[in-house]
């Protein structure tokens, strides 16, 4: 049994069927990660917590009574999050020495006293602030999927991507303000579930954009992912049961989400969407004006991200630190600087009104669908190459997602496939906000039928 | 534009007092309050028909022309005919059925203009429907006298209208004094007993400046208590609907009917169960002689009728000024949103310049100023809930000065502009704290211009603080 390759949910079988132990998969997973090569995943390894954590784990299950189904199965956290005793670097050179955080912040609470081990802290795009997942001074993860050329990891939780995906960790927790779960999810062939506003606490945790921050597991399947939104709302963990899919409805927008889309992606989208309309999903190809407006109000007055991350973090880029920091990072806070009071609440008033619009056009079990990013990992080389194609090809990468995060909308992404040189691809269903338990009920079906 | 002439107020009014068969000879209509009336009403005292023209008649020979924007009495009469028709078969709405109120021109009415005040809105397309508040009105049997007047698009807490006029305060029978803001003719037409009672909004004191300058009571309702539909916004965020009225009983029954519920009334707090903390920072800063003086007997009056009182610094309001002195008001940035297309169109010279002046200050505030102003109001917020918990109220005066002469503000811009800070400055900082809050008379000075005593609760502790505001009336009228 290759530990590696097991989900969450299957390692809590294993341990509950006592094929395995937690001190003995707290123990493969530690060895796993001081043997990988790429030195960049994990800022931090929480070992001591772990091993502690992981016998008082099998404690419980030689009394017969763990704490629930993923009593002993290892987690580990995106550095923004405070865990007691270790420094939250945000993947910041200006916070790499800061103090340690006083306590455990309180979804890391949540995930304890469900049993789950704290592995360690994993990497990310400086502050958070950015698709692709490079970080000049924390090192980049590699996206394990690369064949040809070190591939973009993904971001901003690259490390929480790679630490699953090239088995470190059973499964992560990033946080998502403009695709940052759901992009190196996709990028790392993971499944990758993005909140509702408020679903999931966020105290504690470095915030980026007060309004769009949200919370949000990467795993290796839909079950893992619900089983974590259980725990980290402190909630019972109890999978809900799987709906069917003949009343469910899929509508794919005719505009913006496929524009500049690799072959591949569109390709592996197609048969995808084939295989549920086999399973008896009615699908829905239209034009939704909702995004053309979105659109039109960051161009018109900036976006939210801009403004709040330059709110959350301004301080940072006057002054000495600057030259300490990712230029590209520091570009892209910039750009909330000239945002006018009027800007802000234009936004704000234009994003509640087209919310309430689509709200309209997402009645009923609508889901709205497109690939989750329009392209796959990109050559690391090619991003360091100029500014120019990183931006653009950052704005590419989160163009899709950042729906999600306008509209305030519940997300899962699952792999559709991969392309030529075997980059995953991912396909991303979104439910109306709030709307976060009834998308789960329909991703376990959806995911069994794409994958059929 | 600044030099119209004016009028001395109300005392000059010739005695319009109607011929109407008035069978409830000991109510003096002028001064009842709303809930006297209705109980008029209900007992057969009064008749619902001659109480509106009795309204109707004393605005039509009032002379100051400058209260009323619009008139409403083909509606008037045809609600107060139903109203008498309903309880003549003893169907009626409840305790204000047939009694007449007068609501702010923010407020669309079907069939009339909302002009918010401004020359520009003048001419706009007549409104399809009652705004929310207004149509809950009417379920509750009350009888729409008209729309009254307010500084353009509700923006100065002094009142003056260049364009449409400013009503004159009543209480000075020889030099015309300001009405307070921006709920100007709410504030004056129920002074001059002209309606019973009338609607205004506060974003920054607009309901109880006025409210204090005219000798009422007014009730500024916690954000979102009061539904807004149909009421032309200056700031989405602060904007709060309250009652100008003659009694704390009048405005629990306005607070109801305004939100849909039953008008009733609920039990006056006990005064065991009234702490007033009074901050010895901030608000007497600048304060007139008699404001402070007032507003002490006040203090020793409810101290006396057994209320608790803390006089304590209150350091929640130093950083209410100083969050304001960094990044400005959140209500002016969202006011400048809001009316930017005036602001900055080709029309804007026919605006009152005062007023055009401040609303574009918050021009130059910045997206990071409206962040910081979110997060240190929800800060500060969370602050006032703490340190009033159940039970207490913050008191102050409401304004720092008395209803100022209109000649020496329209003579000297930095006069107004002090003026109205004076008045605005604390019930401003409720705003800020996002406070429920009622002004109450607590005297006069020498010039015999009305004086408030202001408390406040938390942001939705609306139910405790109107129960509590019983208590202080009946503490201050002792």
């Amino acid at each position: 049994m290759d530990l590696s390759t097991l989900t969450a949910a299957e390692l809590g079988r294993a341990m509950r069927d006592k094929k395995t132990n937690p001190v003995d998969v707290v123990e493969h997973f530690i060895g796993r990660i001081a043997d990988y090569a790429d030195r960049s995943v994990f800022i931090t390894v929480t070992a001591e917590r772990a091993r502690q954590e992981a016998k008082a784990s099998a404690a419980r299950y030689a009394k017969g009574h763990p704490l629930g189904p993923l009593d002993g199965v290892p987690v580990a956290w995106k550095d923004l999050v405070d865990v007691k005793g270790a420094p939250t670097t945000c993947a910041s050179e200006l916070f790499r020495n800061r103090d340690v955080a006083e306590d455990d912040a309180p979804i890391v609470k949540n995930c304890a006293a469900a049993g789950m081990v704290v592995l360690g802290k994993v990497n990310l795009t400086e502050f958070a602030f950015s698709g692709l997942g490079l970080n000049p001074h924390f090192g980049t993860p590699i996206n394990p999927h690369s064949s040809d050329a070190p591939r973009a990891p993904g971001g901003s939780s690259s490390g929480s991507a790679v630490s699953v995906a090239a088995g470190l960790t059973p499964i992560s927790i990033g946080t998502d303000t403009g695709g940052s779960v759901r992009i190196p999810a996709a990028f790392n062939g993971l499944v990758g579930y993005k909140s509702s506003q408020g679903h999931i606490n966020k105290d504690r945790v470095q915030s980026l954009s007060l309004t769009l921050d949200t919370i949000g597991p990467l795993g290796k399947s839909v079950e893992d992912c619900v089983l974590m939104e259980r725990v980290l709302r402190q909630q019972l963990v109890v999978v809900p049961r799987a709906a069917g899919l003949t009343d469910l409805t899929l509508v794919v927008p005719e505009n913006l989400v496929f524009e500049e889309a690799q072959n591949a992606v569109v390709a592996n989208f197609e048969a995808a969407l084939s295989n549920l309309s086999a399973a008896g999903v009615v699908i829905i190809r239209r034009r939704l004006n909702v995004l053309d407006a979105m659109l039109e109000s960051s161009a018109d007055h900036g976006t939210l991200a801009t403004a709040e991350a330059f709110y959350a973090l301004g301080s940072h880029v006057d002054g000495s630190n600057r030259e300490r920091m990712d230029r590209r990072v520091v570009s892209r806070i910039e750009r909330g600087r000239d945002q006018t009071a009027a800007d802000y609440i234009a936004i704000t008033e234009t994003r509640r009104a087209l919310n309430e619009q689509l709200g309209t056009e997402m009645a009923g079990p609508t889901f709205l669908v497109m690939p989750t990013v329009a392209i796959t990992a990109p050559k690391i080389a090619l991003l360091d190459a100029g500014d120019d194609v990183f931006h653009a090809t950052n704005s590419t990468a989160l163009r899709n997602t950042m729906i999600g995060n306008y509209f305030d909308l519940p997300g899962f992404t699952i792999p559709s496939g991969t392309d030529a040189q075997g980059l995953p691809t991912g396909v991303l269903f979104n439910a109306y906000t709030g709307q976060d338990e009834l998308l789960m009920c329909y991703m376990q079906s959806i995911e069994q039928a794409v994958n059929a | 534009m600044l030099h119209a002439k004016h009028r001395a107020g109300g005392q000059r009014v010739s005695a319009a007092v109607p011929s109407a068969k008035l069978r409830g000879g000991n109510v003096d209509l002028r001064k009842a309050t709303a809930a006297a009336i209705g109980r008029g009403l209900q007992a057969g005292a009064l008749d619902a028909v001659d109480v509106s023209e009795f309204f109707l008649e004393r605005i039509a020979a009032y002379s100051d022309p400058a209260v009323f924007t619009t008139v409403t009495s083909d509606r008037a009469r045809e609600e107060a005919r139903a109203a008498a028709s309903r309880l003549k078969q003893g169907n009626s709405r409840g305790p204000l059925d047939g009694v007449p109120i007068a609501w702010k021109d923010l407020f669309d009415m079907a069939g009339t203009v909302t002009s918010s005040g401004s020359a520009l809105r003048r001419h706009r397309p007549a409104a399809n429907e009652d705004a929310e508040a207004v149509a809950h009105g009417v379920a509750a049997g009350m009888v729409a006298l008209g729309k009254v007047n307010l500084p353009e698009f509700a923006f100065s807490g002094l009142g003056l209208n260049p364009h449409f006029g400013t009503p004159i305060n009543p209480h000075d029978p020889k030099t015309p004094r300001a009405p307070g803001g921006s709920s100007s003719g709410s504030g004056v037409c129920v002074a001059a007993g002209l309606a019973p009672v009338s609607v205004g909004t506060d974003t920054g004191g607009s309901v109880r400046v006025p409210a204090c300058f005219n000798g009422l009571v007014g009730y500024k309702s916690s954000e979102g208590h009061i539904g807004k539909r149909g009421l032309a916004a200056l700031s989405p965020t602060l904007d709060t609907i309250g009652p100008l009225a003659h009694s704390v009983e009048d405005c629990v029954l306005l607070e109801r009917v305004m939100r849909g519920r039953a008008p009733t009334l609920m039990a006056a707090a006990a005064a065991s169960q009234v702490t007033l903390v009074v901050p010895n920072n901030v608000v007497f800063d600048g304060a007139e002689e008699a404001v402070s003086a007032n507003f002490e007997a006040a203090i020793e009056r409810l101290a006396r009728a057994g209320m608790r009182v803390r006089r304590e610094a209150v350091p929640l309001l130093d950083d209410a000024l100083n969050l304001t002195e960094q990044h400005g008001l959140l209500a002016g940035a969202e006011a400048w949103h809001v009316l930017r297309n005036v602001l900055e169109g080709p029309d804007y010279k026919k605006m009152d310049i005062r007023i055009w002046h401040d609303l574009t200050l918050a021009k130059a505030l910045t997206a990071d100023d409206v962040l910081s102003l979110h997060e240190g109001y929800e800060r500060m917020r969370s602050g006032v809930a703490v340190l009033l918990g159940s039970d207490a109220l913050l008191a102050m005066p409401t304004t720092k000065n008395t209803a100022p002469p209109i000649t020496d503000l329209e003579a000297d811009w930095e006069e107004y502009a002090a003026q109205n800070w004076l008045a605005l400055g604390n019930t401003n900082l409720g705003n800020i704290l996002g406070v429920a809050a009622l002004t109450l008379p607590d005297g006069t000075n020498a010039n015999n211009m009305p004086t408030g005593f202001m408390a406040c609760a938390p942001g939705g502790h609306d139910e405790r603080l109107l129960a509590q505001g019983l208590s202080i009336e009946a503490a201050l009228n002792n």
